[in-house]
């Protein structure tokens, strides 16, 4: 049974990371009631995209979808459950934020359907939250990860690495402290901090003033975090994300595996199936004009387009490739035209498979552990190969 | 007919920047050629590069009309030839045209190399010499030590020199009187068998091919049949005509005459400067002496930065080649640098005007691979094959030596800079000929290979005289050398627009500049990327480039895919230049800048 994933985007954070170049917006006074309808209408709007029925993954993401009330969720699942078959062992994930998690508001949002949290934590180092503009501490940090351990089955925390002066001893003293913790949630997603443009970092980087890690540092990093993993039994499955087995996030594989999805809320993405072909769904980005639209107009959607088969091609490759489990070779042939099987044959593709860093194996690829630290440049030449018919 | 004892023909010897043109151009206003408003500074310099680099690239002639003190009219026809060494041909055969020359010279700088080489030329061909001392104005100019210089080094007589300031127009009358006075009016024989000199020729765009001719016997009019005799083909003259400097249709030009002829010839490319004119009906037996072909010396690629500007490149040659027979091209391939073509030079001045005009006229991005020189090879067999292409360098077990131009160069220089210019010379294979003074400047003879003079010469050799050598140079003979085939090799493949022909002596050094050159210039791969030099098999200079380790994009979030793959289409834009080798790629700006010569 093919699956579907339904993304909720809540767009509204209290305070914004300097870091953040996600669709968000500081939070302000909003008429729930109407919003609560939005969603609804739109999840309806959207669903007629696809003719799939069983719905596997839900996830609130943000922003900081925790300052929702539970009822809202509530709600919202309600509707997707009545609208969809929801599988048994459906994933319904929520992103919270230390600050706002106390104990009784996650065991409400366990109450409203709930059965997995992804917690922001970025840092158990305090003056790296600082820096990174959290408004919480690893004290208030290391008691949420206690009181989602005690409620949920299934669970995450995000940390960022490759912090401005960030030292490799600390670094490393740091990681060990951070895998415990993982170990007991049984996942870890783990980021390096990338500047990105049109945020505070990104000024502060052009000035000067962002002293980075050089790239031999973020690599010892990144290989670091890998020797680390295994010693706690929480390998990488994806570039960034670690889990003990069976505790991966379906809603996630789901992007990676390339399966269809919904995304609702201002600035999400959807893919869906059309015909043999893929089509891209992205909601309107302004919080205010989605809402305006969704009530008063037809739907929200800004941009609806069928992909073309070498651009959907490519998506499978950046996606699947981030993976630890190897790429099928159907996955990317039914939108290509040039076969992975002759791909890997180009000189600019086979000398990645002889560098160690492309796995290559019957009808399947992957990326290796040293692959994924570049695997930007991988995908470069793959859309070379691809796209330039190289 | 104008009366050949009334005529007068000469040219004007000079080094750059002491003021030909601009006497030039004094001359024509006091002869009255031209009205104020007609008179553009420098009238003879008629392309944009020649007025800004203050250089004559083609000959041009015009024709003045004075009223001498004694009461007569005379014709005075200037050639203005071009004063640099890569057209010292031209030069010659400007000068074969005249009876005099005047040896312009700066009061307020002296004697120069190029004055030296040119004033020998006029010398060689029997011209009476008008010394003529400009920028007397100056406050910096010394005339009579000027003169004193002349006499040392040259060996003329410089007491009858006459003190202009071409600038102001002071003494520029004088100038014209004592041409009229100093210099012999051309002779004739006693038949009128046509005989003619074909000076130079241009390509016009209303007249099509316009020769510039000296006639020395007989007369050339409308109708008649011209031959050209080493080209041996005729034409039916159309025109002729005189520059005053307009052009302006005359009858016939007689003997002693300079003038323009236009005969429907379809392209430059058919006419030789140095030919001999006679007349089809009646030719003479034995053209006048002293004719060779004008031969390339120096050649490089020129390769459009953008491969799509190729076609234009091409129509760009084809246009240039029209009005300047001396240079040559062929179509050239290079898995580095895309198509582009191979062309041939007189020089590296003659390279650079090229390069500037196919930039500046044409609008074209060129990339100029190093210059080569024309290399023997004689193989074992006894076979002997030209080659100008390190891409086309034999087999070295076949070939039993190779032999490369050397050239004898003068130069001039103030004694404090003498040590390095010595050194720059033995550095560059040079043997010493002679060094003699002129006053607190030396003047040295050089022998060098000519391979070393192309390559960065004469930039090191401006830059350690802070500007004040000057250089000269003629081709002297070929020698053979201790000459291999140099290659460079990214990540063990020959790049063969950086390979290059040098001294076994000099690759090593050679190699390494420019190993370490491309390691500062080529990204870092996803592994790492050996960077050599080699002669055949044997590397003889090697870099490192290390591998790239960590490359990441912004996490993906929410599904939001499209962001990842615009932006990978956006790095794929920014990469376009790129240029594949086998398993890596090399942005061709990283070959532009390692061909860019100079501070090794």
């Amino acid at each position: 049974m093919k699956s579907l994933g339904i993304y909720i985007h809540w767009p509204w954070c209290k305070t914004i990371c300097p870091y953040c170049d996600f669709n968000v917006k500081k939070f302000e006074e909003i008429d729930t009631d109407t919003w609560l309808k939005a969603y609804i209408k739109e999840i309806k709007n959207i669903s007629l995209f696809t003719n799939l029925k069983e719905v596997k993954s839900i996830y609130f993401g943000g922003g900081t979808p925790s300052l929702i009330s539970a009822e809202f969720i509530e709600k919202v699942i309600n509707f997707i459950s009545n609208n969809f078959s929801i599988s048994s062992s459906v994933e319904i994930t929520i992103e919270a934020n230390p600050s706002s998690t106390k104990y009784n508001n996650l065991y409400n949002f366990k109450l409203a359907g709930v059965n997995r949290i992804s917690l922001g934590v970025q840092s158990f180092n305090n003056r790296d939250l600082k820096f990174l503009g959290r408004d919480h501490d690893s004290y208030q940090a290391k008691k949420a990860i206690k009181h989602i351990n005690t409620l949920f089955n299934k669970a995450n925390f995000d940390i960022i690495y490759g912090i401005p002066d960030q030292k490799i001893s600390t670094f490393k003293k740091e990681l060990n402290e951070i895998f415990n913790f993982a170990q007991s949630l049984g996942h870890l997603s783990i980021y390096q901090l990338t500047i990105e443009p049109r945020t505070p970092f990104y000024k502060l980087l052009k000035s000067g003033k962002l002293n980075l890690p050089s790239e031999e540092k973020l690599s010892d990093m990144y290989f670091m975090i890998q020797e680390i993993s295994e010693r706690y039994k929480l390998p990488q499955y994806e570039i960034s994300n670690h889990s003990t087995f069976g505790h991966e996030s379906i809603h996630n594989l789901g992007y990676w595996r390339y399966n269809q999805y919904l995304g609702i809320g201002p600035g999400a993405h959807s893919r869906v199936s059309k015909n043999s072909n893929r089509m891209s769904l992205i909601q309107i980005k302004s919080p205010k004009e989605w809402l305006n639209a969704v009530i008063k107009d037809t739907n929200g959607i800004a941009n609806k387009e069928i992909l073309s088969k070498n651009e959907a091609a490519m998506e499978v490759l950046i996606t699947g490739l981030r993976l630890k489990e190897f790429l099928p070779n159907d996955r990317f042939n039914q939108f290509s035209k040039l076969k992975l099987e002759e791909i890997i044959e180009k000189p600019l593709i086979k000398g990645l498979i002889e560098e160690g860093l492309i796995e290559s194996k019957k009808s399947k690829i992957r990326t290796t552990s040293k692959g994924k630290a570049v695997l930007n440049s991988i995908l470069y030449r793959f859309d070379k190969v691809i796209n330039s018919n190289y | 007919m104008n009366e050949i004892s009334h005529i007068r023909n000469f040219a004007i010897v000079a080094h750059i920047d002491h003021g030909k043109s601009t006497l030039a151009d004094r001359m024509i206003e006091t002869c009255g050629g031209l009205n104020k408003r007609e008179m553009k500074a420098q009238v003879l310099d008629s392309m944009d590069i020649e007025r800004e680099r203050g250089i004559t690239i083609k000959a041009q002639t015009v024709r003045l009309s004075f009223q001498a003190k004694d009461g007569r009219d005379y014709i005075l026809n200037l050639i203005d030839t071009p004063g640099h060494v890569d057209f010292s041909y031209e030069v010659s055969r400007s000068l074969a045209a005249c009876e005099g020359s005047i040896l312009l010279v700066d009061s307020s700088q002296g004697v120069e190399a190029q004055t030296l080489a040119n004033v020998y030329q006029a010398i060689d061909a029997n011209h009476d010499i008008l010394i003529v001392l400009n920028k007397i104005d100056l406050p910096a100019s010394e005339p009579e030590k000027v003169k004193q210089q002349i006499e040392d080094v040259i060996g003329i007589d410089a007491s009858e020199s006459v003190y202009i300031s071409a600038k102001t127009g002071h003494g520029v009358k004088d100038v014209l009187e004592e041409l009229v006075i100093k210099l012999s009016p051309p002779s004739m024989k006693s038949d009128d068998e046509l005989e003619a000199l074909l000076v130079d020729s241009w390509y016009d765009a209303y007249l099509g091919v316009v020769i510039l001719v000296r006639v020395y016997n007989g007369r050339i009019e409308k109708g008649m049949k011209l031959r050209m005799m080493a080209a041996e083909s005729d034409h039916i003259v159309e025109k002729v005509g005189v520059f005053d400097p307009k052009a302006r249709d005359v009858d016939s030009l007689s003997a002693g005459e300079i003038g323009f002829v236009i005969a429907g010839i379809k392209q430059v490319a058919d006419t030789s400067v140095g030919d001999t004119l006679t007349n089809s009906l009646s030719p003479i037996s034995k053209p006048l002496s002293g004719f060779k072909p004008s031969i390339p010396v120096v050649f490089c690629g020129l390769f459009p930065i953008d491969s799509g500007d190729y076609i234009q490149l091409k129509d760009s040659l084809e246009k240039l080649k029209l009005n300047d027979s001396s240079f040559i091209f062929e179509k050239e391939n290079s898995p580095a640098l895309g198509f582009g073509f191979r062309c041939g030079f007189l020089g590296l001045l003659h390279l650079e005007i090229i390069q500037e005009r196919l930039e500046r006229e044409f609008k074209l991005n060129l990339i100029t691979t190093a210059p080569s020189v024309i290399y023997k090879a004689h193989f074992i067999d006894g076979k002997i094959i030209e080659l100008h292409n390190p891409a086309d360098w034999p087999d070295p077990t076949q070939i039993d030596f190779v032999e490369e131009p050397w050239i004898k160069a003068t130069i001039m220089v103030p004694d404090e800079y003498l040590g390095s210019v010595l050194k720059l010379c033995e550095d560059r294979r040079g043997s010493q000929e002679d060094l003699s003074y002129i006053g607190n400047r030396a003047v040295v003879v050089y022998k060098l290979p000519l391979n070393e003079v192309v390559f960065d010469f004469y930039d090191r050799l401006k830059s350690i005289s802070k500007g004040y050598a000057s250089f000269d140079y003629q081709l002297d003979n070929y020698e053979k050398g201790n000459l291999v085939k140099m290659q460079i090799l990214v990540n063990n493949e020959g790049i063969d627009a950086l390979s290059m022909i040098v001294n076994k002596l000099r690759a090593e050094s050679r190699g390494r500049v420019i190993c370490e050159r491309l390691k500062d210039l080529i990204p870092r791969q996803l592994f790492k990327v050996p960077i050599q030099a080699a002669i055949g098999g044997k590397v003889i200079a090697r870099e490192t480039l290390s591998a790239m380790r960590k490359d990441v994009l912004a996490k993906c979030y929410g599904g939001d895919i499209s962001r990842k793959r615009k932006l990978l289409e956006k790095q794929k834009k920014g990469k376009k230049r790129m240029r594949q080798f086998g398993k890596i790629e090399i942005p061709q700006d990283a070959f532009i800048a390692a061909l860019k010569i100079g501070d090794d």
